[in-house]
């Protein structure tokens, strides 16, 4: 049907089409190229909208352009693949928001915006493949795409993170290559989801097989930011905070994420993966980054830099649900992709908004913030908690199916993870919320009372550059508070694991 | 008109504590937040027992409902945080700081009542965990070196007091197989993992009670709390604890030695070891914050007796809500006497009823006959006499050993609390605010336990050989008290927090020893990976990078095509 495969596309266009036309349009007129961007962004999100209805009624949206026999780009919109656009288009549609405001002044805006949607674009791309070779030229477009916005600053830091950028990613490409060619040259072009096929080799190729495994998941790792491959994450945060929110939150990071949740669930799929052995690694290695990232974070003193590690230990989560390989964790691992990317977002729109209303970089400056940027800080606290995973935020949740998952499975001792991120998470978000509500800034003259009467409202100052913080706090309160009804990130995170996925755990006798 | 109170109940705290932090309805929630605890009031005395208001759409499936057990709880939590609203209302300076405090104490005030009605346990973790960190802002609300200690320690009990339980009730949830309060607390009595998740709780709501030696945070965080809140936090806030205990410990079915023991062993520790540190301390609020310390290890202990008696076990929970229920109010209106105190509320003609409203609270903590604490002593030696043991002679012996020793203190305490002053006079409507809802916790707290007892108790309290049995405790109390006092209290002083000043110590160490490594470019700068050096790229990666994403892509097809 023609309406079928017009609609991966046009998700597709609704960022392409910005990009090529900003990079058209040119420097000078601010307005057109806002427009087009934002444009573009509510687009996607009406599209998205609608086509959520269709894949809830059990609708299955597909383009397929073949290049060569037995090689094809598939673009495929299951639930899985709409969880991951849907979290996107309107997480790009704050950012986008909150990049005009962040940028107002910036000289570049013409190179920012055009890679900005057009990252946009490979994100989408990536959600939508629907095998490993789509996968894989739309996860090389967002490494090219991602380049000049991580170095955008032009200066010596930023083309050094750059270049460090590149080097762990372009590495971790050659590993996701040669997995990929292995597994390819074993079981064929495989669309995503056609998982029997590789359940039948295990038997016999059982160590191609875990090479091939190993090999792309170490190249997705490397965008996933597992220690020690996360290097390069913590050296970007020198990008513009629009930048490392869309990084952390919905991008590259995710894309990396999202791509070990392919990997898993539709290229092996569970049953292959628990025959070879795979979930107990990828457990334990996604415990080990969940640790470490925290205690890195401990030790970091600006905002962006221990928001960054935050994020290496925060997004193994969704590792750790999927090398559960039960349905419970799994439903917990999915829907902390969505999550973790609002509650993340929030974060970085907060460490934005600091920095360029109240020139806060750094943790030490951020006494008494709170009353300075009152909504700001709002928003930084709520996110904060989640990641915390106080109730009812959403981290909360994530946290509650993870554990739920791990005892399931009879694995008590990833409870024991848990605990031990909660208690790190509250080591070094609990301190940076104290000291913005109840540390007193040094000011000359003035009573601490006094200091604080001078509070100022930030959202009616700044609504563009606040406002987004705002809402993606709000959504993060409300996919916690609301997580039982039928529209939250859970109710479709349950969804896909029920329709797609749904593989009863052998219970240990 | 029951769901809606059901949900009104922590739903209209909460609305008011967002409302709170909105310039222009500031003023009038700070005088009307009182209000905010009428819905919670109208269900304990108007919801039948039993009734279930499912939402469907709200957290993991939220459950509201009032459980036969905790009616006496939430009305005498209701009645005690209205009244410490109001007091804030006057006892509070308008300071910038004042819409946090009103803010935070309603979503405090929304958690403690919440979770006194939440039958899931997402729901009850919710409100638990919303209670325990709202409460931080309360205790550190003076913003003195005292109270950021006081609530540095706070929060870190807390924090590791909500881990444990988010532990243990994932563990219950996952052998229940559902999250229903009551399916929880039965599947905890068989499953597999249920001594974990048991002692999880335990331990997380141990933390609460201040059961010792997890108490440090609680004779710290009630002297540095602005008054109205000491009050919360000792008349309703640590009762979470044992309502919490209460809820989910399976108790009545099956006798739980280890449990069992362990709780009278630590509840009677607790009991007398708060005495006797309470007694080495100078500061009436932090007399009275270990004389809740030396309460709530009662009623462990009472709790520990339910556990190793299931035939018990139904009359000892009935006993100990109206335990709870009758040290809620009477601390509660002592620590609102203090803050009416502080703020000059208590002289002039109204001075004689300061004395006697004091008078009848500290006196009912002690028990002596026809005052509530008589009643709540007597209904729960009664209770625990319901079982079957050679040992319960000596353990209701133990009971009226900790009252002589609770009398001696609350003499402590307002021998000291004369020491407290004040150096305004308070204006007549504060007067009457500070005085009156002081009063008010007072005398509730008489009515609502005589009121609230069983007849059968009633009559028996009023018996002549009960009576003999409330007044002797207390006449040996009193006389050692004069004899205390005659030796002018030649007691050591030990320092707010007991055992916390050598952990402290140890703990500033290791604090400092974390903070100092977060000196700049620690890490952030070096390669974590130095054994993996990355082929040296020129010095613009751009066109480079491009070629070789092409190439990658040239030997994919290439190869795929092959």
């Amino acid at each position: 049907m023609i309406g079928e495969a017009f609609v991966p596309l046009a998700l597709l266009a609704c960022s392409l089409v910005p990009a090529a036309v900003v990079a058209w349009l040119g420097e000078a007129p601010g307005h057109l190229r806002n427009r087009w961007t934002l444009g573009g962004a509510v687009a996607k999100v009406a599209v998205v909208g609608l086509m959520m209805l269709g894949v809830q009624a059990g609708q299955v949206y597909d383009a397929t352009l073949p290049l060569a026999p037995g090689l094809a780009l598939e673009l495929r919109i299951d639930a899985l693949a709409l969880l991951f656009v849907s979290l996107s288009a309107v997480l790009w549609l704050a950012t986008s928001v909150f990049a005009i405001a962040y940028l107002a002044k910036d000289r570049s805006q013409r190179r920012f915006f055009t890679f900005f949607n057009f990252c946009v674009t490979a994100t989408t791309g990536i959600a939508l493949a629907g095998n490993l070779f789509t996968f894989f030229v739309f996860y090389e477009l967002l490494t090219l795409a991602t380049w000049p916005l991580v170095a955008h600053a032009g200066d010596r830091a930023s083309l050094q993170a750059g270049r460090r950028y590149l080097r762990y990613t372009l590495a971790g490409s050659v590993a996701l290559l040669l997995g990929i060619l292995l597994f390819h040259g074993l079981a064929g072009a495989l669309a995503f989801g056609d998982t029997a096929a590789v359940l039948a080799l295990v038997e016999g190729d059982r160590v191609v097989l875990t090479a091939a495994f190993v090999l792309m998941a170490a190249g997705l790792a490397v965008k996933g930011a597992m220690v020690p491959l996360h290097a390069w994450l913590p050296a970007a945060m020198v990008a513009p905070a629009p930048v490392s929110a869309l990084l952390h939150a919905v991008a590259v990071v995710k894309a990396g994420a999202f791509g070990i949740v392919r990997l898993v669930l539709d290229v092996y799929g569970v049953e292959a993966t628990r025959e070879l052995g795979l979930g107990l690694p990828l457990l334990l290695w996604a415990s080990f980054t969940i640790i470490t990232g925290s205690v890195i974070a401990l030790r970091q003193d600006t905002v962006k830099k221990r928001l960054a590690y935050s994020t290496v230990s925060q997004v193994s989560y969704i590792m750790l649900g999927v090398g559960l390989l039960g349905p419970i964790g799994l439903v917990g691992g999915l829907v902390h992709l969505v999550h973790q990317g609002l509650m993340k977002i929030t974060l970085f729109f907060c460490a934005g908004a600091l920095e360029k209303l109240v020139g806060v970089t750094r943790i030490d400056q951020m006494a008494g913030v709170g009353w300075r940027a009152p909504w700001t800080m709002l928003a930084f606290t709520l996110g904060a908690l989640g990641m915390m995973g106080a109730p009812p935020l959403a981290g909360f949740v994530s946290k509650w199916y993870l554990g739920l998952g791990g005892i399931e499975i009879g694995a008590i001792w990833v409870l024991l993870v848990l605990a031990g991120s909660t208690l790190l998470n509250a080591l070094y978000f609990l301190p940076m919320v104290y000291a913005a509500w109840f540390k007193v800034p040094p000011v000359a003259g003035d009573s601490p009372d006094a200091a604080r009467a001078k509070a100022m409202n930030d959202l009616f100052a700044a609504p563009w550059l606040v406002g987004p913080a705002v809402f993606a706090a709000s959504a993060a309160l409300a996919s916690g508070l609301l997580a039982a009804s039928d529209l939250s990130p859970l109710a479709w995170a349950e969804l896909i694991v029920e329709r797609q996925y749904l593989v009863p755990w052998p219970v240990p006798e | 008109m029951t769901a809606l109170l059901l949900v009104l109940t922590p739903l209209l705290p909460a609305v008011l504590a967002f409302l709170a932090l909105v310039p222009e309805a500031k003023p009038v929630v700070r005088r009307l937040a009182w209000i905010a605890a009428v819905p919670a009031l109208l269900t304990a005395l108007l919801v039948p027992a039993g009734s279930e208001v499912v939402l469907d759409d709200v957290l993991l499936g939220l459950r509201l409902g009032l459980a036969a057990e905790a009616r006496l709880f939430l009305g005498g939590a209701a009645v005690l945080w209205l009244l410490a609203a109001l007091h804030a209302s006057a006892y509070l300076e308008l300071t910038p700081r004042t819409p946090r405090f009103t803010g935070l104490f309603l979503l405090c005030m929304s958690g403690n009542l919440g979770l006194l009605v939440a039958q899931d346990v997402a729901g009850f973790y919710l409100a638990f965990a919303q209670m325990s960190l709202a409460a931080y802002v309360l205790v550190v609300h003076d913003e003195t070196a005292k109270a950021y200690r006081a609530g540095a320690v706070y929060i870190w009990l807390a924090v590791v007091g909500e881990t444990c339980l988010l532990l243990g009730f994932l563990l219950g949830a996952s052998a229940a197989e559902e999250f229903a309060l009551t399916e929880v607390r039965r599947a905890l009595l068989h499953a597999d993992g249920a001594a974990l998740a048991i002692s999880l709780l335990v331990a997380g709501f141990g933390i609460k009670m201040g059961l010792v030696p997890l108490h440090v945070w609680l004779p710290l965080a009630h002297p540095a709390a602005p008054s109205p809140a000491s009050a919360v936090l000792s008349g309703a806030m640590i009762k979470a604890g044992l309502f919490g205990l209460m809820a989910f410990l399976p108790l009545g079915t099956a006798p739980l030695l280890v449990l069992g023991t362990l709780l009278v062993a630590v509840g009677l520790l607790t009991a007398f070891y708060g005495v006797a540190i309470g007694l080495a301390q100078s500061d009436a609020k932090a007399i009275l914050a270990y004389s809740s310390l030396s309460q709530m290890g009662v009623v462990a202990s009472g709790l520990g007796v339910a556990a190793l008696l299931p035939d018990a076990a139904p009359a000892v929970l009935a006993a100990l809500g109206l335990y709870a229920l009758h040290h809620g109010l009477a601390k509660g209106g002592l620590f609102l006497a203090v803050g009416a105190r502080q703020k000059g509320a208590d002289g002039g003609p109204l001075r004689p009823v300061f004395a006697l409203v004091v008078a009848v609270a500290a006196l009912a903590l002690a028990g002596p006959p026809l005052t509530s604490g008589a009643v709540a002593k007597l209904g729960l030696k009664a209770a625990v006499e319901t079982g079957d043991a050679v040992w319960l002679q000596g353990f209701v012996l133990l009971l009226s050993v900790s009252a002589i020793a609770t009398t001696v203190l609350v003499l402590h305490a307002l021998d000291r609390l004369r020491q407290v002053s004040s150096q305004r006079r308070a204006p007549t409507t504060e007067v009457v605010v500070l005085l009156g809802t002081t009063a008010a916790a007072v005398l509730a707290g008489q009515v609502l336990t005589w009121g609230a007892a069983p007849t059968g108790l009633r009559d028996a309290a009023l018996s002549p050989s009960s009576l003999r049995e409330a007044a002797w405790p207390v006449a040996v109390g009193v006389a050692l008290a004069v004899g205390l006092r005659r030796l002018h209290w030649r007691l050591p002083a030990v320092p707010e927090g007991d055992l916390l000043t050598p952990l402290q110590g140890w703990a500033i160490r290791a604090c400092d020893r974390l903070r100092l490594a977060a000196s700049p470019s620690v890490l952030s700068t070096r390669s974590p990976m130095p054994w993996v050096r990355a082929p040296k790229l020129p010095a613009d990666p751009s066109t480079t990078l491009a070629a070789t994403t092409v190439a990658m892509l040239v030997v994919l097809v290439v190869s795929l095509l092959a």
